[in-house]
Parts: structure tokens; sequence; C-alpha cells
């Protein structure tokens, strides 16, 4: 069965290319337009992954991941940043928060997906 | 007798001396005229009058219409009119002492009345005050009320006295001059915008404007209670604070630092010192200056701040772009279409590419490139910095291979950055490749504990000319044979960089027959291996 990938990404554009860039590399997905929209439907979603943008307005990358590890029934669900490289984010500031990796934006839309992949069998 | 006929006063009213206006001027130069007594000028009045043995003794200075008496000994008046001097008569000799015996019997003075009524002077002997150039300002002059002479020695006195006194007045001028230029001095230093202190030898602060103890006032009571702090967050013992450190000798231009006081404010500055010397080139003193560069820190913030939100800005549009090409070119089947979508794509990576290669010249140029150093192996940076060129590497039909030698000890460098570094080199060489040639990236050690890492291509070479230009931005080599679009120029500028601000060299050697190898070198100095990096084999 596919992986079910949930997507917090602000920017219209950037969330259509990577919802079609990871349903190409063979991913279920379900993309929201911020951190609050994410929150509201992810535990009726039930994703197998997570891929948060770091720099969002309102409710940002790293509070949404802090809300998701506070709560028991999102707690387990893999997190992964899209960051800037600009923002000096670094692994260890991406594992403190609790997130399984990053990956630096701008991405190649064409090795998203084997990124992502690689990222999730990093995991124990 | 006749009773009509009234007998002529024996009294000449003084003439005025040939240099009288430079001699007034000079007086007035001294700016005695009117000052209090003075102990310098009494102990001379006094000696006078004990030496000379006469009740009265004065220094006399001859203003434009009256005498005015700078230090008496047994006279009342503080000054009496010129027309009534006897002064007024001795000023005319300089170089001579005025002695009257009995002025009772000399027509000149035998009616004025200092003589005919009190305190009835009868005896005067004057000495002129002569200054350097020669013009007489007044007198040391001693009076008795019998009529008597002088002795050889006391004339000798008198006129040895009065040099005295002369060189008081010039003593005072040289005072006040030093005065002067003290006071001129201190208002230019406290007119300085930026915060002076004078450190004496022992260390100790002799010295401070208004902008320095404005700013102690803001940061805190005493200087000395501050903590400096330098790169990097560090400490700065008080031994090597640049005030300190000029006492040595040091010259100390430009340091940036940050000054923290007791209650924990802490304020940038830039520090300079010079040690401040004698006429005999000893070390007495040094002078210290803090600049506050908030505003600049602030203005530094803002560039980082720019640099991060253009940065995004410019990015995220570029991103949508080239995503939309690259899926639409993997699912494209019309070879126009293709072709077409293959041009929109590789403009939108060379805009990607320009996009980050100018945001990092700005970064570096705004010198906020901070460098996230951790440790891996030189064989993994190739390795990394390789899998990034591949493809365009595989586009220009050029082979890639990798010569690192066993011996190589692992780096502690911000990894993406110095990946970049290796990329540039590396992209740079895939251009000038010829079609079916290799690129090979090596690593050795160096004899100093470092490393070297190596980037050949077996192209033309480069001009000899223009090897110097290269570094420089947007420094271009024509590539007719080109494999790739063209470059930003900033590329080569940005590895050097880069290569730098970890600490190391970029190096290039290149000829029409080997090709051209670039070299970044990692000093042995052992700020890009990380302390538990594995030491080479001493002994294999």
């Amino acid at each position: 069965m596919n992986l079910h990938v949930m997507l917090a990404e602000d920017d219209p554009d950037i969330r259509l290319v990577s919802r079609l860039a990871l349903k190409r590399a063979g991913y279920r997905v379900t993309a929201t337009a911020n951190g609050r929209e994410l929150l509201e439907k992810v535990t009726e979603e039930r994703p197998d992954v997570i891929l948060l943008d770091y720099m969002m307005p309102e409710l940002d990358g790293a509070e949404v991941c802090r809300r998701l590890k506070a709560d028991p029934a999102t707690r387990d669900i893999p997190v992964v940043f899209l960051s800037a490289k600009s923002q000096n984010f670094q692994i260890d500031e991406a594992k403190k928060l609790g997130a399984i990796g990053y990956i630096s934006k701008p991405y190649d839309a064409l090795t998203l997906g084997v990124q992502l992949k690689t990222i999730l069998e990093g995991q124990p | 007798m006749s009773a009509e006929v009234r007998p002529r006063p024996r009294w000449l009213a003084p003439p005025l001396p040939p240099d009288e206006r430079e001699r007034l001027a000079a007086l007035r130069s001294y700016e005695i005229l009117d000052t209090p007594p003075e102990q310098a000028f009494d102990d001379l009045t006094w000696l006078a009058s004990h030496f000379c043995g006469t009740p009265i003794a004065l220094v006399t200075l001859i203003d434009e219409d009256r005498q005015w008496f700078k230090s008496r000994v047994g006279f009342v008046k503080a000054e009496s009119p010129r027309s009534e001097s006897i002064c007024a008569h001795a000023i005319l000799k300089p170089d001579a002492l005025l002695e009257v015996p009995d002025a009772r019997e000399d027509d000149r003075f035998a009616d004025m009345p200092a003589i005919a009524g009190d305190p009835f002077v009868r005896f005067y002997a004057g000495a002129p005050l002569v200054d350097t150039e020669g013009h007489a300002v007044g007198t040391l002059c001693v009076m008795d009320r019998v009529p008597r002479a002088l002795t050889d020695d006391q004339r000798y006195a008198l006129r040895a006295l009065a040099a005295q006194a002369m060189s008081q007045f010039q003593l005072h001028v040289r005072l006040r001059a030093v005065e002067d230029r003290r006071a001129y001095l201190h208002s230019v230093i406290n007119a300085l915008p930026i915060a002076v202190v004078i450190r004496d030898k022992s260390g100790s602060i002799a010295l401070k404007n208004a902008a320095a103890s404005q700013f102690a006032g803001e940061l805190g009571p005493a200087l000395e209670n501050f903590t400096v702090i330098g790169k990097r967050g560090r400490v700065v013992p008080k031994e090597r604070w640049p005030g300190v450190r000029a006492l040595t000798g040091e010259h100390v231009v430009g340091e940036e630092l940050i000054i923290r006081t007791p209650d924990g404010k802490e304020t940038p500055v830039l520090g300079t010192a010079a040690p401040v010397r004698d006429s005999r080139g000893a070390i007495v003193a040094s002078a210290i200056s803090y600049q506050d560069i908030t505003p600049l820190a602030e203005v530094a913030q803002l560039k980082d701040d720019f640099v991060a939100t253009v940065s995004h800005e410019l990015r995220t549009p570029l991103t949508a772009i080239k995503g939309s090409m690259q899926l639409l070119h993997a699912d494209l089947t019309d070879p126009d279409h293709l072709e077409l979508v293959s041009v929109a794509l590789s403009n939108a990576e060379r805009l990607v590419r320009m996009v980050s290669d100018i945001l990092d010249t700005a970064k570096i140029e705004a010198g906020a490139l901070q460098l996230q150093r951790r440790t891996m192996t030189v064989a993994a940076l190739g390795q990394t910095a390789i899998e990034n060129v591949r493809s365009i590497a595989a586009a220009a039909r050029v082979r890639l291979t990798t010569d690192v030698h066993p011996g190589v000890r692992q780096v502690h460098v911000d990894v993406d950055r110095m990946v970049q570094a290796i990329v540039n080199l590396l992209s740079n060489a895939i251009k000038f490749a010829p079609t079916g040639s290799t690129v090979t990236f090596g690593a050795r050690p160096m004899a100093d504990g470092g490393v070297v890492m190596t980037v050949h291509d077996a192209g033309d070479g480069i001009p000899p000319d223009r090897l110097h230009r290269l570094f420089q931005k947007f420094s271009q080599l024509d590539s007719s044979s080109t494999n790739q679009g063209k470059g930003t120029g900033l590329g080569l500028s940005i590895t050097k960089a880069l290569v730098e601000e970890h600490g190391g060299s970029i190096h290039v050697s290149s000829s029409r027959e080997d090709g051209t190898t670039f070299e970044i070198r990692l000093g042995g100095d052992g700020s890009a291996f990380a302390q538990a990096a594995a030491q080479p084999a001493a002994n294999g």
C-alpha cells in the first residue's frame, strides 16, 4: 500500500509541485496550506509521515512539530522538515524538535520522493 | 625773593621710551596687571629690602598712565600716576640701574608727591625688568627715607633679583600657554564623538573624555568593572584589553569587541589603542578609543535579515517554476515540447544558481557567513560533491574519478559549504574538460599535518595572463568548448571565500599540456580538524 504523506506548505505553487512530485513518486498525499489546517486534520488522516515547511506564517514548523510531539495521538508520526539552507537549519535542530530529518529547499521535484524514502529508511 | 614769583616745581614728568608701544604690548601679554599678590614676587621684594637695608621695596609695572605694584614692602598705595613715578624714569635706560642718592636734591624728583609728602622718600634705586626683546616693563626698586647709596654687592643683588622677577613673568606666560594648550586639547578630546580613554603606565585610567564618561555612565560606574568579550564570545582577560596591550607597544586597530557591564548590558564597540610616548620614546601611557557600533551591528543584522528574506522570496517562485518544469519534462513525449521545456528548465536552473551565488556573495561581503562545522572524512566530502555533479558530467560525457590518499585525516568543516566549494571546482572542471576525458577529485596529506584536496581536468589550461584574475568576481573565462550553460562569474570568488573562511587557501596551476589543477589546502594548524580526528600513521 502506498505511504500516506501529509504536507503543510503555505505557498500554493510549491504545495502543488510538491503534491504532484510526491504523487508521482508513489505516495498518497494530503496537502494542507498551513500548520493549523494540518493539526486540525492530522488525527482524522493518520498519515504515515508528515512533511512540514519550517518557515510558515502564524504557526511555524517548529511549533507545529512541538504540538504534534506533545499529543499522544500524533506523537509517533514521523516528521520531516522542509527548510531553506539560508536559515542555517541543521539536523541537530530538527532532531531536537523530535523530527527524523530535513530536506533542504529548494529541493529537486524529481528526487523529493527518493529523499523522503531515504530518510524514512534510515529510521530504526 | 619776591612774593609774586613762585618757584618752578622741581619735578620732571617722565618722557616715554622710544619702544613704548612694544613695551606696553609686552607688559599686557603677561596678563599680570591687577592680579592678586603672589608669594614668589613677595619673596623677591622681601629679599631686596632686606639685602639693601631699605624699609621700602617694590615690583613696579609701568602701565600706559600709571605704575602698578605687583609686590610691595613698606608701601601703602597699590598704584600711582605714571607722571609721579621715578620708576618710569628708570625704564628709560633698560640696561642701567637708576640710583638717586637724595631725591630732594634732584630736580627731576624733588617735588614729586611721594618725596615732598608721605612717605617722604629720599633714596631710590631701581633695576629695570627687561624682557628678552629688550623692553623694560617695570622695575624692582628699593627706597629709603634717608639719603644714602648702595654698595656694589647690593647693586648686583638688586639687578639679580630683578632678573628673577622677569623670569617669573615669563614663567607665567609659559605656564599659561601650557594651560591653554591643555585646555585646547581637552576640549578637542571632549568634542570627539567617540570614547577616548588614557591609561597611564600602571594601567589605571588617567583621563577620559566626555563621550567615555557618558559611555561609562550609561554602562556602569567604573570602566574596570566591565567584561570585555572578543570573537566567538570569549571573555578577553584584562591583560589582553587593547589599552593594556598598547602599554607594551602594540598598536591595536579596530578590534570588534563587546563590552558587558555588571548589570548584563552588552554594547558592541570598535576598540583602537596606541602607545603614548614621551620625548625620549619611552611608553608613558596608552590612548584608547571605543566607538559604539550598535547602529552598525543593527545594519548588519538588517542586511542578514534582508539576505534571508530575499533568499526565501526569490527561491520560492524559482522552486515552483523548476519543479513544474521537471515534472512536465518527465511526462512529455513530443520532441518540440521536450526541447522547449528543456530550455525553460535549464534557464530556471541557471537563475537558481545565480540567485544563490549572489546571495552567497552578499553574505560573504556582509561577513555573515557562519560555519557549522562537523567532522567528516575527506572521501565522503568528495563523494557528496561528485554525486552533485554526476548529471552534468554525464551530459558533458566527462568521467569522474576520485584519488584519495589513505593517510588523509578527517576534517572539521561546514560540510554543506565545503561540498559547495568542491562542487564549484568540479563543475568548473567539467565545463572545460574535453569530451571523453576524466575529471579527478583527489586528496593527500600535507607535511604540516594539513590536507590538500585537488580537482584536476585535462582541458587546454588557463592562459597565464588570466590566472591572477580567476578568483575575482565576474571574471569568466571564454568557454567556447563549453559543455554547460554560462556560469554566474561568482563561483570561484565564492569558493575562495568559503575556503578562506575555513582558514584554508586555494591555489591553481595550469598548463596546456597537463590541464588545470585547483588545490584547496586546509592548514596544519588544526583549525580545520576535529580534536578527535585520526592521526596519520607516523611510522607506516
